[in-house]
C-alpha cells in the first residue's frame, strides 16, 4: 500500500512538473527608442529582413556586468535593406533571458518562436561592442513582427487580437499595431 | 455690473475645471505594484557603487526629485560609502537599447537576498538594486536630461511604480517620446501618493 502511495506521488509530481510553462516577468526597465515613426524605424534600421528564428537558441545570464540576454540565430529569408543575402545567418541578442523557471523580460519584448517566420528591423552593434558582430532588434518589441497565421488571417480586425496574440507583453501597443499593418503593407503584400 | 463679473467669474471656472479635467489623466491602481518597503520610506539612503559613479551627480538630483511629493517617501542623502543600504545604484552593460533596470529582492530571516517578481509580489522588500548602462554606447552617449530621466525612472521602480498603462504624458513612462516625459509629471505624482500616501 506504501509503495503504491509513494509511487503515485511520483507520477503525479512529474506530471504537474512536466506541464509547468516558465514564468513571465518583467524587468522594470528603461530603454531608447531609435524611432517615433514607422518611416523613422526603416531609416535607422542597419538591416530590414525576412526570417526564420532557427532552433538551438542560447540564453545567457545575468551578471553584475553584463546584463542577461539571449542570442539566436536567424536565416534570412529576404532583404528589405541592408547587405546580408538570403540564406545568410545572422545573430541578434534578444531582450530576454531565463533563469529558474523565469523568463525575465524587458518592456513589451517577447522572446521570437523557433523555427516561425518574423520581419525584423535590426541595428549593427559597433565594432568595439561586447556584442560586436551581432544585431540587435532596432527598437524593442518594435523590432520584431511576427508573421504568423493567426495575425496575418485577422489584419483588417486587429483590434480583436490581443497582445499574446502579437506575441509581445501586456503594455499598450497601439503604436506596434498601426506599424505592423505598415509593415505588412510595405514588406509583405501578398501573404 | 456686478451680475455680468459674476457670470464672467462663473464661466472662467467653469473654463478652468474642464481644462484642468482634460489635461489630468488619474492614477491607474495597475500603475503602482502592491509590494512595499521593509524598511522606512521617509529615511531613504542611496549607495552609488563604482561601476556607476560617472553618474553621481545625476543621480544625486534624480533622487532629490522624489522627494516632498509624498510625505511617506523622503531620500536622505545619496553616498559612496560600504554601508548596506536599501537602494543601491551599479552600472554594468545593457545589450541593444535598454538604459537601465530596477529588480527588488526580499529578505529571509537568515539575512539571504531573494530575487522578487515586482508585478506580482505582495510582501516586504528589503533591497531595491538599480542597474545603469555603464556601456560606451548607451546611456552615456545621452544628455544629461536623458539620463538624469533614467535614473529618476528607475528611481520610481524603486517605490513601487510601474509602467503607466493609460496614455497619460509621464516619467514611468519609457523611452524619450511623445508621453516619455524627461521630469516627473502630474500622473507620477498621484501615482506615488494613491501607493504611499499624501
Amino acid at each position: 500500500m506504501k509503495k503504491s502511495i509513494i509511487l503515485f506521488c511520483l507520477v503525479l509530481l512529474l506530471v504537474s512538473g512536466c506541464g509547468k510553462e516558465p514564468t513571465i516577468a518583467p524587468t522594470g526597465s528603461e530603454y531608447y527608442r531609435r524611432a517615433s515613426t514607422f518611416d523613422e524605424l526603416v531609416e535607422v534600421s542597419d538591416l530590414i529582413v525576412k526570417v526564420q528564428v532557427l532552433p538551438g537558441k542560447k540564453n545567457v545570464a545575468d551578471t553584475d556586468e553584463v546584463a542577461g540576454h539571449t542570442i539566436t540565430k536567424l536565416k534570412v529569408r529576404e532583404t528589405f535593406k541592408g547587405d546580408i543575402a538570403p540564406g545568410e545567418i545572422v545573430t541578434i541578442t534578444e531582450y530576454y533571458y531565463q533563469d529558474e523557471g523565469i523568463i525575465w523580460i524587458d518592456a513589451n519584448y517577447l522572446p521570437a518562436k523557433e523555427k516561425q517566420e518574423y520581419i525584423f528591423f535590426l541595428t549593427k552593434y559597433h565594432a568595439d561592442s561586447y556584442w560586436s558582430g551581432m544585431y540587435a532588434p532596432t527598437d524593442m518589441e518594435r523590432g520584431k513582427y511576427s508573421l504568423s497565421s493567426l495575425i496575418l488571417d485577422n489584419l483588417d480586425s486587429m483590434g480583436s487580437l490581443s497582445n499574446e496574440d502579437l506575441e509581445i507583453w501586456t503594455e499598450p501597443a497601439d503604436i506596434y499595431r498601426r506599424w505592423y499593418k505598415q509593415v505588412i503593407e510595405k514588406y509583405y503584400p501578398n501573404h | 455690473m456686478k451680475r455680468i463679473l459674476k457670470a464672467l467669474l462663473a464661466v472662467a471656472l467653469m473654463v478652468s475645471v474642464v481644462l484642468l479635467s482634460s489635461s489630468f489623466v488619474a492614477a491607474h491602481p495597475l500603475d503602482y505594484n502592491r509590494w512595499t518597503w521593509k524598511s522606512s520610506t521617509t529615511s531613504l539612503r542611496i549607495r552609488v557603487f563604482p561601476t556607476a559613479s560617472l553618474y553621481h551627480q545625476r543621480i544625486s538630483r534624480a533622487a532629490f526629485n522624489w522627494n516632498y511629493i509624498s510625505s511617506e517617501i523622503q531620500i536622505l542623502s545619496v553616498t559612496t560609502s560600504s554601508l548596506d543600504l536599501p537602494i543601491e545604484i551599479h552600472g554594468k552593460s545593457f545589450s541593444g537599447t535598454k538604459m537601465g533596470e530596477c529588480l527588488i529582492y526580499s529578505v529571509d530571516s537568515k539575512g539571504n537576498y531573494k530575487l522578487e517578481i515586482s508585478h506580482t509580489y505582495t510582501g516586504q522588500v528589503a533591497k531595491a538594486k538599480i542597474y545603469l548602462d555603464n556601456d560606451d554606447q548607451g546611456l552615456v552617449n545621452c544628455s544629461y536630461a536623458e539620463q538624469e530621466k533614467v535614473i529618476t525612472h528607475e528611481l520610481g521602480h524603486a517605490f513601487a511604480l510601474t509602467h503607466p498603462v493609460c496614455g497619460a504624458y509621464a516619467l514611468m513612462q519609457q523611452g524619450f517620446g511623445p508621453l516619455g516625459a524627461l521630469t516627473i509629471q502630474s500622473h507620477d505624482k498621484s501615482c506615488l501618493k494613491m501607493k504611499w500616501g499624501n
